[in-house]
């Protein structure tokens, strides 16, 4: 879903985008091909007990972020993010396995550059409780028209 | 030998400003599948990098939990091509207490492109996630 320029305003919001978190899915995420250890607090519980004191292992930040990246690539061409996209996020709340994860996002800025328009979303995840699990901002740079 | 040290004494030891190579990895589809695969979208275009080369400061932290990323985007790595990874570690500092650096990776390919940068910052204290949140 791409948008044309004309039609992006600050407090335009974004679709919300709904994850479901497994074990299965952390362990590809954190423990797959060319990873330096497999075995790790998100992907084994004894490790995680080890090293954090967490009962199970938690999802890694950066699969949050990839939430957040999925979110805005759908707003602005995943051409236009993969180029020219930004994620900034702060982890403030373990995902677990089980959680479902919703990503918001909402147009907190459009500047015009000589590059083209760059769009500023704030962002954040919840979990099925509207915990906020994640917090933080994303950009991406529009062709000018 | 790092094990007998401090978490004070270790922190001391990471040197901001201090630029590490990370080597070389080559980018397989079966990365790029595996984590489509783990978000559950079909053209995610970039795999975590960073996550595939220990560094330094792992080596005196070596869990260390993710407190914030930043990546910006450039181009989609490709199938086989070699991409280097140049960590520099760009600050170090303590939150209530707790030591956290911050490194930041960049990503090149062997055509000169660039990939991405990843800002982390790293939170060294991992049992304090227990302590607040198990």
């Amino acid at each position: 879903m791409g948008l044309s320029v004309e039609n992006i305003e600050v407090g335009t919001e974004l679709p919300p985008l709904v994850k479901h978190m497994t074990l299965e899915k952390m362990r590809w995420f954190s423990g797959g091909e060319g990873r330096a250890e497999t075995v790790n607090l998100h992907t084994d519980a004894s490790a995680a007990q080890r090293d954090t004191g967490m009962k199970q292992p938690f999802a890694s930040g950066r699969m949050s972020l990839g939430y957040a990246c999925e979110m805005m690539s759908r707003f602005v061409g995943l051409d236009n993010f993969s180029h020219t996209g930004t994620i900034d996020f702060k982890f403030i709340k373990p995902v677990m396995p089980g959680d479902t994860i919703t990503v918001h996002g909402r147009v907190s800025e459009v500047e015009e550059l000589p590059q083209g328009i760059r769009v500023s979303v704030d962002i954040h995840c919840e979990n099925q409780k509207g915990e906020k699990t994640s917090v933080g901002s994303g950009s991406a740079v529009l062709p000018p028209k | 030998m790092i094990e007998n040290l401090s978490e004070k004494e270790r922190f001391e030891l990471i040197e901001v400003g201090s630029d590490e190579d990370l080597g070389t990895i080559v980018v397989t589809q079966s990365q790029i599948d595996e984590n489509r695969k783990a978000l559950d979208w079909p053209e995610a275009p970039f795999p975590v990098l960073h996550g595939t080369k220990p560094d330094s400061t792992k080596a005196l932290f070596p869990p260390r939990v993710n407190a914030r990323s930043i990546r910006q985007f450039f181009n989609p790595p490709i199938p086989g091509k070699k991409v280097t990874l140049r960590m520099r570690i760009v600050d170090k500092y303590l939150r209530d207490g707790a030591p956290y650096v911050v490194e930041q990776t960049t990503a090149t390919d062997e055509d000169g492109r660039i990939i991405e940068v990843m800002t982390v910052h790293q939170l060294l204290r991992t049992k304090k996630v227990g302590e607040k949140w198990a």
